[in-house]
Order: structure tokens, then sequence, then C-alpha cells
């Protein structure tokens, strides 16, 4: 068993929102954008994108890391579970990122989401990626709520 | 490299309580593939959590060790595994997920997918070798089943 440095980035907390349109949200893999507008310079999906299981998106980063993530869609499990990982070198200076998000039912208009990424570090950046992906989590989880009472509104 | 995928989707002679028991015990791959891997280590700190990683090493065809990391899970729904690169496999960025549900009171239904990148004259061989072990542990969960 070598050396290799497992880091875990995880958020746990209550989105209030309900279950059903925090999941159409991010289940849109295509429409991250939407959820960190402030944040991706871009998107840009294949021709053959469908929202498959093994579809992709290319994002866009600006400063610190600016460049390409590839991000695949690997898995759903419809309403509850989805998970995704980063593809190639990404301008991110780590190695085989998984995320799933889990959500539960918390109330009729509250939902319980777990977020968690796993990834390999370089051995020096990996408490500041860490923290760096801990705040996209949380950024994406305000929108989330700031953008659903908009559209209540 | 060609992003490639493999897929097996069947039903399993067995309830899904006891499928998802056998997967769900992360460290127990080896009981599951006895004639193919031939040893698991686990870390000290294993809990069985995501995030927590085992170390395959194979002795057939490629020889050599794989770390997977075990990603999530929603209890007896769905499981995500990946393989840490640089492993004895011809493969990159390999994440796999396995999604069951209840066929009948004695049957599982099961949706098994890897997603991976390989080279292309590999392709074939990666993508016939990863449905043969999804199959694989699939029979023999059955045997053990029918075995108990």
């Amino acid at each position: 068993m070598g050396r290799v440095i497992f880091k875990e980035t995880r958020v746990e907390r209550v989105v209030n929102v309900p279950r059903n349109y925090f999941w159409n949200r991010i289940r849109a893999f295509g429409e991250i954008k939407t959820l960190l507008p402030e944040t991706l310079l871009e998107v840009k999906l294949p021709k053959d994108f469908s929202n498959s299981i093994g579809d992709l998106r290319s994002v866009y980063l600006g400063d610190p890391y600016p460049g390409e993530v590839i991000e695949r869609l690997v898995g759903v499990e419809e309403g509850l579970s989805l998970t995704y990982s980063i593809v190639d070198k990404s301008c991110l200076p780590i190695s085989n990122y998984v995320a799933c998000v889990n959500l539960k039912d918390f109330s009729s208009n509250d939902t319980a989401v777990s977020w968690c990424g796993h990834f390999v570090g370089d051995g020096n950046t990996e408490d500041e990626i860490a923290d760096l992906l801990e705040a996209l989590y949380n950024l994406i989880l305000n929108n989330i709520e700031d953008q659903y009472k908009k559209y209540q509104s | 490299m060609l992003f490639l995928q493999s897929h097996v989707n069947r039903i399993v002679k067995v309830p899904k309580s006891y499928f998802w028991e056998r997967l769900r015990a992360f460290d127990k791959i080896q009981t599951l593939l006895p004639r193919t891997i031939k040893e698991v280590k686990i870390p000290d700190n294993f809990s069985n959590s995501p995030g927590d990683v085992r170390y395959v090493y194979l002795e057939k065809v490629y020889q050599g060790e794989v770390i997977e990391r075990l990603d999530g899970f929603i209890e007896e729904k769905y499981m995500s595994y990946s393989v840490i690169d640089k492993s004895c496999l011809p493969v990159e960025n390999y994440v796999s997920t396995v999604n069951i549900k209840q066929a009948s009171q004695n049957y599982t239904e099961v949706n098994w997918f890897g997603h991976f990148k390989a080279e292309k004259k590999h392709k074939d061989e990666t993508v016939n070798m990863f449905n043969f072990n999804y199959n694989l542990i699939c029979d023999n969960m059955e045997k053990q089943f029918n075995d108990k």
C-alpha cells in the first residue's frame, strides 16, 4: 500500500427548498451555470448531450484555477442521489475526483443534502482545494434557495 | 483515449437485502471474486464509509494493485465506487455505480455501470472484462446464496 493523499470535502445541511425542486436543478447536468452564474465563465456541452448517464460537460473556471474541467455524469438514483466525476487532467491540481449528492426529505419544503467529494491531492494544495470545493457546494445550495424564492414570488 | 462504458442489467436470483449486504461489505470483495482476486488489503482505519479504500491484488491477465474507493451509497438502492489511477488495469478515470431494486421477493434487478477511459486498442477487452466481472459477481452471489 503506497502513499496516496486521499481527501474528502463534505457539506451536510438542510436546504430550504422541496426535494423535488432540488433534484430537478442538480439533475439538469447541462445547466450547472445557472447554479454558479458568477463562478463559471462558460459551460460547453457536446452536440450529442442528452443528460444521460455517461454524458459530459466542460466547465470553464476563472481565478484562482483558470481553465477547463470536464465532468461526467456517472450515476443516478432517481430523486435521491447523483454521482459525477472529473475526467482527464483539469485545471485543478487534483485527480480522481468523484462527488455524490444525496438527498432526503427533511420536511415538505426542506431537503437534507449531503454533498461529498473525494479526490487525490498533489501533496501541496489539497487543503486549499477542499476549502474551495466546500465553498462551491455551499454556494450552489445558497443559489438554489435564492432562486427558489424568486421562482415562488 | 476513448470514453467507454460497461453495463450489465440483469435479474439476480437473491433477495435485495442479501444482494445489498454482500455489495455493501466493501472490504469483503474477495468473497465475491474468490478466483479472480489474489488478496485484498484494508487500511487500519477502514470503517466501510464513503471515502474508505480497499487495495485489491490481481494475478490473472492484469497483475498488480488496484486501489478502489467507496464514493457513496443510498441504503439498499445505490452504491458508487472508483479506481484510483495508475492501477494495473489499462484504464483511467474508472467510476462504477450499482443500482438495485426488488424484482420480486427473492429476485433483484441490478444495473451495474462502469465508466472509464482506455486506449482504442484496449476498447473491447476492457469493456468485456468489466462486464464479465460484474456478471461473475452476480453469478457468485446466486451460488453462495443457494449454498447458504
